[in-house]
């Protein structure tokens, strides 16, 4: 369903593979990782990765660490996304596990299946203080859906910095005489959506904005008190953002999600300057770039009195607790977050993850949307931490939906409330089950 | 002496037929008959093997799943009935998914008979080039469900799909947002199964072909009309069809997953409206690795289906006629 979907485009986006024990030698290492080949025997490192997240950058990722050691071979099996999850789970149920992987489930960290990364932090010296907070955190539950960083341990380091903005037409707001946004603070929900009605022009096919679904865009403290504990899917803040939000989409300001999915399509849209403004995902840099469009980047717009929030993730590499050759697994982590990072910019132009990279590698290049960029996610903040989050939305989702197809705001998300009451309080339950 | 007689006197003197089969099977049409029935059970082997292993073995695997709290990565823990005991008065989404499941039922199964009926009755006219109608109707049966799932979210698209275009043009301004809308996503998942009817419409057919022309020379001489025709000689002879197609729409209906799975899960529909029953045992054990649960909701689920079917094989004596019946024969 829609939040799946988004936690496969934020996810997925950084889910992208995975990896383990393979078929050629498995012998274990003779001496301490780092070292030239002639002094090891050969080591093969299974990878599983999606077929979602086996693009060139993954390619150019293997080839390099395999140039840099010789004696260390992976073995990358893609699987499709939807089944990436049960295909780890399974083997780690039958006792082999993949060495290497992304992070699909908080369970895996939980039941000590994951490896910890903090003692190959200090022994390769890496660097984490220019590392976007949101992703490499020093408290419990910090981004745990999507980060690294879990109940104070650290399990992956990732190789870009994938975040939910705003990317914003500047020839259409010229055009229309209003004053581009500044990358911070953000703009309120209702001034999203006025901005997206004046831009708006039917007789071009140009919407002024795009932003999907509510819950996918709005700070998750609009729906779920500070503690993640309790459903407030219907208090006044909440009730007006929906309302102002489906309003967009009802007067033909946005496109519902039947017809464009902005996680999906969005840049695309973007690209063609059919949209004014869109909530999606800052990964397209190069493709807009290339289309020619004058564009901006933004915060994602926040409710009433709701500290603006910006998701964001990374590739969840990470060594399996089974794995027979956790140092070769390690070294390639350490790899893909340090080398990685600058392949990736080369390859595919996203943003690092550490502000050290961007500014070594000129990663804005001067480029005035890449630099609101890089001043939009140093905002980013913990989230709300909520076990199997997206299963205790589907309330909330039929209730826009609802609100969308002409029903009152309050009354909907009246409806909504004790449904998604009930499926927290189960998610919770079985979270402290443990 | 005839091997005849010899059978008879060895009967008569006091052998069973067990007796005689037995020393029958010492002769050499007894030998070659072992030898046959070895190389059988060879050829039948692979077979037998994979029913074991993928289907009974699972089978009863998942049966003592249920009763325990298996999440793949852990260790089992046995907990009785607790999931049962969970699902009947701590989960909506259990509920939800009946009431879906249920909704679609009751839309779908009435309307996909009498529709596949109506169809059949049109195929079975004798003009010319009804084959090719045939063909034609029959089509969207053998197409990839998921592909039919993907031209339909299309179709479907509340603000420029092909159909709310056409309902805007005649004057609707305000059609339904079909997949998109709670309350209209099952009937649109109805409305997309309705497409593929001519898969029924056919056995509906083949039915309607077996019923003898006699009948309704008898039934014409009677000076019956079309209606006192269909009511009081096609119908009953379509009884047996009808029990069947009535036993697998309620299946299919039990069963719904690759369409809704599509139309929620790529464009469309969201939020709880399309969690059908299978597609929540998914969900359970696959997204939320509960496998000890959903096990438990695939047994609900094979005992409410069994009970429908019993139920209704139970009645089907009192409205089910079938021309030779060996048992009123006899």
């Amino acid at each position: 369903m829609r939040w799946q979907r988004l936690a496969s485009a934020l996810a997925v986006v950084a889910v992208i593979g995975a990896g383990c024990s393979g078929g050629s030698p498995k012998t274990t290492s003779s001496g301490p990782p780092g070292q030239t080949a002639q002094s090891h025997e050969e080591v093969t490192l299974d990878f599983w990765v999606t077929e979602e997240g086996q693009d060139e950058f993954l390619d150019a990722l293997v080839k390099g660490f395999e140039a840099k050691y010789p004696y260390i071979h992976i073995n990358l099996t893609a699987f499709p996304e939807d089944n990436y999850g049960t295909k780890i789970e399974t083997a780690i149920a039958a006792g082999n596990p993949p060495d290497l992987g992304a992070i699909a489930n908080l369970r895996w960290l939980r039941e000590g299946k994951v490896l910890p990364l903090d003692d190959l932090v200090k022994s390769d010296g890496i660097d984490l203080s220019s590392y976007n907070s949101s992703i490499i955190g020093d408290t419990t539950h910090v981004n745990g859906e999507f980060g690294c960083e879990f109940q104070g341990k650290l399990y992956c380091l990732g190789s870009y910095l994938g975040a939910v903005g705003v990317f914003y037409n500047k020839d259409m707001f010229e055009a229309h005489g209003i004053t581009p946004p500044a990358p911070y603070p953000p703009m309120s929900i209702d001034q999203f959506v006025d901005t997206a009605c004046t831009l708006t022009d039917k007789d071009k096919g140009i919407w002024g904005g795009a932003y999907g679904y509510p819950v996918t865009v709005l700070p998750w403290e609009t729906e779920f008190s500070e503690d993640g504990r309790e459903a407030i899917v219907n208090s006044p803040t909440a009730v007006h953002a929906y309302d102002v939000m489906a309003k967009g989409i009802r007067e033909g300001c946005a496109p519902s999600l039947s017809t464009m999915d902005p996680w999906e399509q969005g840049a695309d849209y973007f690209s063609q300057g059919k949209l004014g403004m869109v909530v999606t995902d800052l990964q397209s840099f190069k493709k807009i770039e290339k289309a020619g469009i004058n564009y901006g980047v933004t915060f994602p717009p926040t409710a009433d009195s709701v500290e603006p929030f910006l998701q964001t993730w990374t590739d969840t590499f990470c060594v399996f607790a089974g794995t027979e050759h956790p140092d070769e697994a390690k070294l390639f982590i350490a790899y893909q977050t340090t080398e990685g990072q600058r392949l990736r910019v080369q390859v595919t132009g996203d943003m690092p993850i550490s502000t050290a990279v961007a500014d070594k590698m000129n990663w804005a290049g001067g480029i005035p949307g890449r630099e609101e960029a890089l001043q939009v996610v140093p905002h980013a903040r913990p989230a709300v931490f909520i076990p199997n989050r997206w299963d205790t939305v589907g309330a909330v989702f039929e209730a826009f939906d609802k609100i969308v197809g002409g029903e009152s705001a309050q009354q909907a998300l009246d409806d909504a409330e004790p449904k998604v009451q009930a499926d927290l309080d189960k998610a919770w339950k079985e979270w402290d089950a443990g | 002496m005839r091997a005849g007689d010899r059978l008879c006197d060895e009967v008569r003197e006091g052998g069973s037929l067990i007796t005689v089969k037995a020393r029958g099977r010492r002769s050499g049409i007894g030998r070659l008959a072992r030898r046959e029935e070895r190389s059988a059970y060879l050829f039948l082997l692979p077979w037998l093997g994979g029913l074991l292993a993928f289907w009974i073995v699972p089978i009863l695997w998942s049966i003592a799943l249920s009763g325990s709290d298996w999440d793949i990565i852990s260790s089992p823990h046995w907990v009785g009935l607790a999931n049962f005991k969970e699902m009947l008065f701590d989960d909506r989404h259990f509920w939800l998914a009946i009431r879906v499941t249920l909704k679609y039922m009751l839309l779908s199964v009435p309307l996909y008979m009498v529709v596949g009926l109506l169809l059949s009755l049109l195929l079975n006219l004798k003009i010319r080039g009804m084959n090719v109608f045939r063909t034609i109707l029959f089509i969207p049966s053998v197409l990839s469900g998921v592909a039919v799932a993907v031209l339909w979210v299309a179709l479907l698209n509340p603000d420029v799909g092909a159909l709310n275009e056409v309902l805007r043009a005649i004057g609707i301004h305000n059609p339904p947002r079909w997949l998109a809308s709670p309350t209209w996503a099952v009937p649109s998942v109805v409305l997309i199964g309705l497409w593929g009817v001519g898969g029924g419409a056919i056995i509906w057919l083949a039915g309607l072909q077996n019923i003898g022309a006699q009948l309704y020379e008898a039934a014409l001489l009677d000076g019956a009309g079309p209606w006192e025709r269909f009511r009081y000689v096609t119908f009953p002879m379509l009884t047996p069809t009808l029990l069947f197609v009535l036993l697998t729409s309620l299946i299919d209906a039990f069963q719904v997953f690759d369409t809704a799975f599509i139309v929620s899960g790529a464009q469309g529909a969201v939020g709880d409206s399309l969690r059908f029953y299978l597609l929540n045992v998914w969900y359970e054990g696959f997204q939320n690795g509960r496998l000890g649960y959903a096990s438990a909701e695939s047994w609900v689920l094979v005992l409410a289906a069994a009970f429908v079917i019993l139920l209704i094989f139970k009645t089907s004596g009192r409205w089910v006629y079938y021309e030779y019946d060996p048992e009123r024969e006899r």
